[in-house]
């Protein structure tokens, strides 16, 4: 493992905590067991009919998946991990599909999905030689024929797809089918509604025809010895909010579940909170935080142990001025690593350039928690309160689930415990809230 | 070290940054040095949250930013989403085709739906976060009240988590500095130079030590150092240089009466922060007991003084009463040092009245104030103030 940077500059500028960590990082550090989720990569496994322990392999005819957990915690970088766990000629072919380029408000729907699975897959088949033979894009070849072509506004469209396609066939034609279904859905052109309109209007075709292409895709990566399943893998779905949220997990969840694929979301952490019915798609898969205390405040080695090392694979220790200094940064984290890091790039503004001392720590741990109390109501301090000294009746009301959102709520084990983010409870109005609700109760 | 070695230095981003935001409201000159130091040193595409209230301001600091800027190499730009911005696709071509050619974007947007945060289009900059700044990868910085800073977070919790960082340069906020108890000690400390004239001042001192110095001058520019980062209150840094630095450089070379001085200095320090134990502990063990030995007389009648500061703080006046009376202003007169021997009596005054001693606190204040004014000096106004408020209290 590369060292960490030992100067200030150094680590400012190696802080892009915006990138999800690839696996094989230097920065990487496990934390499964830390947030309590030693089991959540088997029960993921087991999920998609894969017993790690003894590698025996059933996996279901379809499956879909959500992957919840709060913004920043690292549900990308996680998740990746996990599924490479089961990746292999015997298991899985990781399809890593990320939607964040179609993500459009109001216009994200199964179709772009749809359109963006088949495309990831051609590409991932491409990769890795893997030869589908003529017969299995039949059915999609005669789907563009019925349904594009024949529409008249499409005409235009279908004749670019087959130009750009010249003597193309198979995967190589679809792949081009599908870059240009995707650019039109990106971009505001003239037939992107019509593209739209025939998916939807011919969507049970389309599926059954794409269904048809992933068993025979799946039949000759079996073949030719790359995987005998694929595994798609869905990020930036946990970006909707609201109402397309609900429309997208929930009222088009039928859509979904057509296409008969193994697929895992990446879903918010407030969508499980929502009370609405997942149906079919199996909705229990949790990424917890690191837990660095117990509900009594007791400290949880491991958790804190874990947070240091992602603390000190940005920073060397001797930058810190003394360990305290690493150990109020761990506990102000809450257990959550972009808050760490944030903290991290904090301390780096303010050190006058060559350590990071328990002054600067303060002002860092000030300096963000100012940042929450710029969106926070009077409200929310008083129902913080409640949260903290009330944790077993908590209830998930719209208020909670915002807090939860914008993570001034810390959620940890299985969801089953909450509190307010370490920084927060810091500030005057926390404090204020917490007097009066003490005024307030009765003694005893 | 060659010129171009030292443009690249961070001692010379130190003056440059400490310059351009010299001479600004001192409250923002912490967030000013914070934005350009992530801009110079933080990722090539962040999201830096910028807090104002007034536009010309804007205008004044987006000009010091991009002096900053352009010093560094970086080609700043800035970009306003009028009206005829449909969507947030177009915003996201029209800022594709400034980063083309610019590294640091300013978007302002007033009067168009970037001010407005109920506009929905911000859930959809929310949404295409990861496609917005892969198209964009450049420092922007979104200029923004302070309600729609609140509102983004509200509004676009995906937008915001992914922030590099905010800063405030809002008008209001000098009022709430004006108004903590300890922000107001920390510019009273400042006092009488500027905040950010002390900035700058540090900034050339660190500049300087980076090179070689003669042992006497760079103690000299230490303790001038430590003094100004304790003006800041950032009392970590100067008992930093004062234990770490100065210290042991005195004790290497036998100095002991510079090395008792800098004890007292660090007791100073510790003191300022209420870690009154501490500093008593010093005072009596480490630095009283070497004036003596080398018979300073003076050095141990300040120290005694300060001793009886100490005390007079955890509320044991009898002792502190005791050593200012027989200890501290005897020396002091025996010694002919009048502006020393002013200052204990209004020290010994303001004891005698925390004691309930009014008559002779008043007579020790009106002489100590007699011999301020006849000497000049400034602290007359303040034992005025002194003798007035023990006068009044007599009274009463």
């Amino acid at each position: 493992m590369a060292n960490p940077p030992a100067d200030i500059l150094g680590i400012l500028a190696g802080l892009d905590y915006e990138t999800a960590l690839l696996p094989d990082d230097p920065r990487y550090v496990e934390t499964s067991k830390a947030r309590g989720a030693a089991e959540t990569p088997e029960r993921l496994a087991l999920k998609f009919g894969l017993l790690l322990r003894d590698g025996r392999f059933l996996p279901p005819p379809k499956k879909h998946v959500l992957f919840f957990g709060h913004v920043g915690s690292g549900k990308t970088t996680e998740l990746r991990r996990y599924c490479r766990q089961l990746e292999g000629p015997d298991w899985y072919l990781v399809v890593e599909v990320s939607v964040h380029e179609v993500l459009d408000r109001n216009n994200f729907e199964y179709t772009d999905l749809l359109m963006a699975l088949a495309l990831a897959l051609c590409e991932r088949l491409q990769e890795r030689d893997v030869a589908v033979p003529q017969k299995a894009v039949r059915g999609l070849e005669r789907w563009f024929a019925e349904n594009v072509k024949t529409e008249e506004s499409l005409d235009e469209f279908a004749a670019t797809v087959e130009a750009g396609a010249e003597a193309k066939a198979g995967v190589p034609f679809l792949t081009n089918l599908f870059v240009r279904f995707t650019a039109a859905f990106k971009t505001n052109v003239t037939y992107k509604d019509s593209l739209r309109r025939v998916v939807r209007n011919t969507y049970t075709q389309f599926a059954s025809a794409f269904n048809e292409f992933l068993r025979q895709a799946e039949e000759s990566a079996g073949k030719s010895g790359v995987a005998r399943r694929f595994l798609f893998v869905v990020d930036g779905t946990d970006k909707l909010r609201g109402e397309d949220r609900r429309r997208f997990f929930t009222e088009d969840r039928e859509q979904l579940l057509a296409v008969e694929a193994h697929v895992v979301y990446t879903a918010p952490l407030a969508l499980k909170y929502e009370g609405n019915g997942m149906g079919a798609i199996d909705a229990d898969l949790f990424l917890p935080l690191v837990k660095i205390a117990e509900q009594d405040g007791t400290p949880v080695k491991a958790g804190r142990a874990v947070m240091r090392e992602i603390l000190l694979r940005r920073a060397a220790s001797e930058v810190f001025d003394s360990d305290a200094a690493i150990e109020r940064l761990v506990s102000a984290s809450g257990g959550h690593p972009r808050e760490l890091l944030r903290l991290l790039k904090l301390c780096c503004e303010f050190s006058d350039g060559t350590r990071i001392t328990g002054d600067v720590v303060g002002r860092a741990i000030s300096a963000l928690a100012s940042e929450y109390r710029r969106f926070l109501e009077p409200e929310d301090y008083e129902h913080l309160v409640n949260i903290d000294l009330n944790p077993v009746h908590t209830g998930n009301d719209e208020r909670t689930r915002r807090l939860l959102y914008n993570l001034a709520l810390l959620e940890y084990n299985d969801g089953s415990w909450r509190h307010t983010h370490p920084v927060i409870s810091e500030l005057q109005g926390y404090q204020d809230a917490l007097s009066r609700y003490r005024a307030e109760s009765p003694i005893g | 070290m060659s010129a171009p070695d030292w443009h690249r230095s961070g001692a010379y981003f130190d003056l440059v940054r400490s310059s351009a935001g010299a001479d600004l409201d001192s409250s923002h000159y912490d967030d000013f040095l914070r934005l350009v130091k992530s801009i110079r040193y933080g990722s090539s595409t962040q999201l830096l949250l910028i807090e104002f209230d007034d536009v010309a301001y804007r205008r004044e600091l987006i000009a010091r930013i991009d002096d900053v800027a352009r010093d560094l190499g970086l080609r700043p730009a800035q970009y306003e989403v009028s009206v005829r911005i449909d969507d947030v696709r177009a915003l996201e071509d029209e800022l594709a085709g400034v980063a083309e050619n610019h590294q640091l974007i300013h978007v302002i947007g007033d009067q168009s739906w970037f001010d407005d945060l109920q506009d929905p289009r911000w859930e959809d900059l929310n949404l295409r976060r990861e496609a917005f700044f892969k198209r964009i990868p450049v420092r922007l910085l979104f200029w923004l009240t302070p309600a729609r800073v609140a509102q983004l977070a509200r509004a676009a919790p995906d937008l915001w988590a992914w922030r590099g960082g905010v800063y405030d340069f809002t008008r209001r906020r000098r009022t709430v500095v004006a108004d903590d108890p300890h922000q107001r000690d920390r510019i009273e400390r400042a006092a009488p130079e500027s905040v950010p004239a002390v900035g700058r001042r540090i900034a050339e001192i660190r500049d300087a030590l980076a090179t070689e110095l003669p042992e006497e001058l760079r103690l000299s520019l230490l303790d001038e150092m430590a003094e100004l980062e304790a003006r800041l209150g950032r009392d970590e840094n100067a008992l930093r240089i004062r234990r770490e630095e100065e210290l042991p450089v005195y004790e290497r070379l036998g100095d002991v009466r510079s090395a008792a001085i800098t004890r007292g200095q660090i007791a100073d320090v510790l003191e300022a922060r209420g870690e009154l134990d501490e500093a008593l502990r010093i005072r009596r063990e480490e630095a009283l007991p070497v004036f003596e030995r080398l018979g300073d007389v003076r050095s141990a009648a300040v120290t005694r003084g300060k001793i009886a500061d100490v005390l007079e703080a955890r509320g044991e006046l009898d002792e502190a009463l005791r050593i200012r009376r027989e200890e501290e202003l005897p020396v002091y007169e025996r010694l002919g040092d009048v502006r020393s021997a002013a200052i204990a009596k209004a020290n010994l005054g303001m004891t005698l009245a925390a004691r309930g001693n009014l008559d002779e606190a008043i007579t020790l204040l009106s002489e100590a104030h007699a011999d301020a004014r006849r000497l000049g000096l400034k602290e007359a106004s303040g034992i005025a103030r002194l003798l007035e408020q023990a006068t009044t209290a007599r009274v009463d």
